[in-house]
């Protein structure tokens, strides 16, 4: 951090407020409307597409593998029921996820005892590079509770704002703030460097 | 003096006005240990980003098979709802009350109210009634337990759950449906003589299977806490499913809770 002008401090994460993949363009939305419709060709399109981030959001939402391959086969299952309810003309992929967050969270709840992510199901990093930070980051989400994991997940890693991470969890703004503040805490101090 | 979390937080996520950002930022720029900070959360927001970034499995094909088997998997809002307005503690005791009052009321309406099919004996020209909803069966998500609801004049259900595993089941009636018939035959429960009301099914949530059957069709199993549909299913607000279902006739009495083991 050797530039000293403010604007080498904007942080390099998604930004406040932002549409959490907001791409996708006409070509979701005529997808979509072909789904609503019945098309099997396009919901597998769209599957094709969207697999991914689904899956991700899931998996780091529930910490399981497994939920998040329950939640990705239920969220393609429903979508063309769901599709009737899309209005969000132009936002076809914020929409899914937000959909897709809530279906992970209903799963969540739906436990009786909430699962605590287990780290031997982290994924190995791509690359060595910063590998024992990777690995220790992966552990101590997983060690995170998932009150103030879900929290994290939406906020920090889909850049959510504190109004949509609030209103996709069913809590305030301020529980919102608190609870990122908490996380934060957590995971500074889970990975501090010892002294 | 040094910046507090919340305010590096806030700056990192571009929160706060244009001024304190300018103030956060000036400070970063003569602060070390703070610029520290800031480069460290983001380095463990990178770093927490790949730990968890997997791969999908593509499994579009059992996508495909369970809609080809007819499965419904009704997926919440893509917000909550927006949640209702404050009462104060004292009004809303007042509230409770009134609403109790009127509750009682609609039920008595309910189960004494001729079926709006009967012929009027007058021959009076009247307001064209408002269609009354049809037997259904409501399935809340993300629950254990969901309502067959039996509305006059749709006549009587007769509905079976069949559990499969060593769980309890229970079916109670509610309203007109408490007069309903109700016997554990085995590892199910029979209703009949249902002639309005509901009928609420607690399912519990380690329960491997439990099917609901209106005579001899399948209309909902449940296993392992997931919902499958069997008949045509319409959406009932935000989370529920709402199926039209035949009747028969009967009559009825008391609720019962039997262990179901077959």
């Amino acid at each position: 951090m050797s530039d000293s002008t403010p604007g080498a401090f904007e942080p390099s994460g998604p930004p406040h407020g932002s549409d959490p993949g907001a791409s996708g363009g006409p070509e979701d939305e005529a997808l979509a409307r072909a789904a609503a419709e019945g098309s099997r060709k396009a919901l597998g399109v769209l599957y094709q597409r969207h697999r991914d981030p689904v899956y991700r959001l899931a998996y780091r939402l529930t910490g399981s593998i497994q939920d998040a391959e329950d939640v990705l086969q239920d969220v393609f299952v429903g979508l063309p029921r769901a599709l009737e309810r899309y209005e969000e003309r132009g936002r076809f992929r914020s929409w899914l996820l937000r959909v897709a967050a809530r279906t992970s969270l209903m799963r969540c709840r739906a436990r009786r005892h909430p699962a605590p992510m287990d780290p031997a199901r982290i994924p190995a990093p791509s690359s060595d590079d910063g590998v024992v930070e990777r690995i220790a980051a992966g552990e101590a989400l997983a060690a995170m509770s998932e009150t103030l994991r879900t929290v994290f997940v939406l906020c920090e890693i889909e850049g959510y704002s504190h109004r949509e991470a609030a209103a996709v969890l069913d809590i305030s703004v301020a529980a919102s703030r608190t609870r990122l503040h908490r996380a934060w805490a957590f995971l500074q101090d889970r990975l501090s460097p010892e002294e | 003096m040094h910046l507090r979390d919340r305010r590096i937080i806030a700056f990192a996520r571009r929160e706060g006005s244009s001024r304190s950002r300018r103030r956060t930022a000036a400070h970063l720029e003569r602060c070390p240990a703070c610029r520290a900070r800031l480069g460290r959360m983001a380095a463990i927001r990178d770093a927490v980003r790949d730990a968890t970034a997997v791969q999908a499995p593509d499994r579009f094909d059992d996508v495909l098979a369970r809609l080809d088997a007819g499965e419904v998997v009704m997926l919440p809002a893509a917000e909550a709802p927006p949640p209702r307005p404050r009462v104060p503690r004292r009004a809303a005791v007042a509230l409770a009350v009134l609403a109790l009052s009127v509750a009682a009321a609609v039920a008595a309406v309910t189960v004494l109210v001729p079926p709006a099919s009967a012929p009027d004996p007058g021959g009076a020209v009247t307001a064209p009634a408002a269609p009354p909803p049809a037997a259904g069966l409501a399935v809340p998500l993300a629950s254990d337990s969901f309502m067959v609801r039996i509305v006059p004049p749709s006549g009587s259900l007769r509905v079976r759950v069949g559990v499969t595993s060593g769980d309890v089941v229970a079916v109670r009636g509610v309203g007109a449906a408490s007069r309903s018939r109700f016997q554990a035959v085995g590892a199910a429960i029979h209703v009949g003589g249902v002639s309005g009301g509901e009928l609420r099914i607690s399912v519990p949530a380690s329960a491997r299977r439990v099917l609901v059957q209106h005579g001899d069709a399948p209309l909902v199993e449940v296993v392992r806490g997931r919902f499958r549909i069997h008949a045509p299913a319409s959406l009932e607000g935000d989370s529920a499913v709402f199926l039209d279902i035949g009747s028969t006739a009967g009559s009825g009495s008391d609720a019962v809770q039997p262990g179901g083991s077959p």
